[in-house]
């Protein structure tokens, strides 16, 4: 809003040598006060309605910029590897890695497949049926 | 229903020309620094129709109620004085808003006010 425009608004003529601004005049307005109540209120509701898409508009731009500090994590970090000092006993579950070279899994020498054992009959029978067939000779 | 009228005309008409001086200003910093608008020139025609929303009704409501009471004496002197409070508090909005540094945001907050001044110049010139 500008001067000049807020003078047209109200149908003020400027006055070019406007040196009175502290005498009151006080005016005797038309203005209904039903009018009046309306008028402040629409405003009030217009201004609430800015005021409030202003904060929206400043949270979305603080969410939206960065960090001013760098960030850090929430724990301080564990060295890695870790390391056991004398007489420290390493945390629960931490299993230190050994040195040397990682341990290979064990080669084992290439089995015979398992057959099923020959059907073999029984020794008695065995025995008994050599005896019957050398006598029957 | 005049005043009602006449309030809706002033605030279209200043949002419309600070919302083009801001696009004007917004393209030519883009070009020139384009760091310090890193948003769409809309976003900050936007923050300038908001700020407009918020200081416009509210200043002329102030002065109408002031002019009923006091006339013509009391409505120049609290003309200025609301406009310089305008533009300082459009700045410190600014600055938040369009997180420009307070300097950068109060010039731009005069200048937009300034344009807007120059148009009611010519609008009453004619």
């Amino acid at each position: 809003m500008n001067p000049l425009l807020a003078l047209r608004l109200f149908d003020i003529p400027p006055d070019p040598d406007d040196s009175g601004w502290l005498i009151v005049e006080p005016q005797e307005s038309g203005v209904p006060i039903w009018l009046m109540v309306v008028i402040v209120v629409a405003v009030v509701i217009i201004v609430a309605l800015a005021s409030v898409l202003i904060t929206l508009a400043v949270t979305r731009k603080k969410r939206n910029a960065p960090l001013p500090w760098p960030q850090q994590p929430l724990y301080p970090q564990q060295p890695y590897p870790y390391q056991p000092q004398p007489g420290q006993m390493p945390p629960q579950g931490y299993y230190p890695p050994q040195p040397g070279p990682m341990p290979q899994p064990p080669i084992y020498p290439p089995q015979p497949p398992i057959y099923p054992p020959p059907a073999t009959p029984p020794a008695d029978d065995a025995q008994g049926s050599w005896e019957r067939d050398s006598g029957d000779m | 229903m005049t005043v009602v009228l006449s309030m809706l005309r002033a605030l279209a008409l200043t949002t419309f020309v600070e919302g083009a001086g801001m696009l004007v200003y917004v393209s030519v910093v883009k070009r020139v620094r384009p760091a310090l608008a890193p948003d769409s020139r809309l976003r900050y025609v936007y923050y300038s129709l908001l700020l407009n929303l918020l200081t416009n009704p509210l200043l002329n409501l102030l002065l109408w109620l002031i002019f009923l009471a006091g006339g013509r004496g009391w409505y120049t002197l609290f003309l200025w004085v609301l406009e310089v409070c305008v533009v300082l508090g459009e700045g410190l909005l600014y600055a938040r808003l369009c997180a420009w540094p307070l300097r950068r945001a109060l010039l731009v907050s005069l200048l937009l006010n300034g344009l807007s001044l120059a148009v009611g110049l010519v609008i009453n010139a004619l």
